[in-house]
């Protein structure tokens, strides 16, 4: 009895495969005989049922299942919207620039370039936004700038 | 005049052959359509492209002699593809279930009508929640009566493969036959 063959061998024996060992053991074992034609005949019955027309498969709407799943797939959009409206308002609203209060390595830059063209003296003497005296010293520190033949060229006077 | 003719005849020709064609290899085509898709409908439209596919591989290839292995790889194959398409008309559809009225055959001989009921609908459900290979393999070796290593080729994978996914698929299915879950 316990050496009876297990269902796989069984199987395999039928389908004309297994070791000559198993077919001599089907062959005389009556219990293993009678559980091949068990299995024969389930292997007909089920074919013959699969063979035949199956059964009309009709819509039943599953009361339960239907909002559940059309809600996960509800939040899903939704939480997918969220993502790329709050990832496309990081990009357009960039975090503005801190301005600095006062700018030493510019000023101090600023002084140098000027300390010897005039315009060091004007700005330092008045208020920047004077253009008035801006212009008295550009013109005493590079005359004529306007006119293309210099000092000498009357042409763009009129 | 014998052109146009010539032209009708060969209309009429092809017309009988799709017609003889069709009726030949319609019920086989319908049945594996049937049993790896669940939606009848799709079942009928992909055994519609099949025969279509088979009847112009008939016109440009008829000294083949092998159609039936053509034809139930390219079923299998249309099949596997409408499955692939159909993920989304399937989550957008409702379920569909068994009606026990459905169950018992048109056909029904004294020994169908023993099985009818109960039985059937353990049998298909239980077909129905097999692996795709699985019902794939069942449905080659057992309902169209091809050989193991036939199964094998037709599927494209190895024979032992095929057989493990047969003896599961038996397995399975002898549970559901037995009324076992």
């Amino acid at each position: 009895m316990k050496d009876c063959l297990s269902n796989r061998s069984l199987w395999s024996v039928l389908e004309g495969e297994g070791t000559e060992r198993e077919r001599a053991h089907l062959a005389d074992c009556q219990r293993c005989t009678s559980r091949g034609q068990r299995l024969t005949h389930d292997l007909s019955l089920l074919g013959r049922v699969l063979s035949d027309a199956p059964p009309l498969p009709v819509a039943v709407p599953h009361a339960a299942w239907t909002p559940v799943r059309w809600a996960a797939a509800a939040a899903v959009i939704v939480m997918g919207l969220m993502f790329g409206w709050m990832r496309g308002k990081a990009v357009l609203d960039p975090p503005a620039p801190v301005l600095a209060d006062s700018m030493p390595v510019l000023e101090t830059l600023a002084g140098e370039v000027f300390a010897d063209s005039g315009f060091g003296n004007a700005l330092g003497g008045s208020d920047a936004t004077d253009l008035d005296a801006l212009a008295v010293v550009s013109d005493d520190a590079v005359p004529c700038e306007w006119q293309p033949g210099g000092c000498d060229d009357d042409s763009t006077l009129f | 005049m014998c052109a146009l003719e010539g032209g009708r005849l060969r209309l009429v020709a092809a017309r009988n052959s799709y017609e003889d064609l069709d009726v030949a290899q319609r019920p086989r085509v319908e049945r594996l359509c049937r049993l790896l898709l669940a939606d009848p409908t799709e079942a009928q439209d992909v055994a519609q492209e099949v025969l279509m596919k088979l009847f112009q591989a008939q016109q440009t290839r008829p000294e083949t002699t092998t159609w039936n292995r053509w034809v139930t790889r390219v079923t299998v194959n249309a099949c596997r593809d409408r499955r692939r398409s159909a993920w989304w008309r399937r989550f957008r559809s409702d379920d569909y279930v068994l009606r026990e009225d459905d169950l018992i055959s048109s056909a029904a001989g004294p020994e169908d009508a023993a099985i009818a009921g109960e039985v059937r609908r353990r049998v298909w459900a239980a077909f129905r929640q097999l692996s795709r290979r699985q019902q794939e393999v069942f449905a080659l070796r057992h309902v169209e009566d091809l050989s193991t290593a036939d199964v094998a080729e037709t599927l494209g994978m190895s024979e032992g493969s095929a057989k493990r996914h047969l003896f599961r698929a038996v397995h399975r299915l002898r549970l559901a036959l037995r009324g076992a879950s």
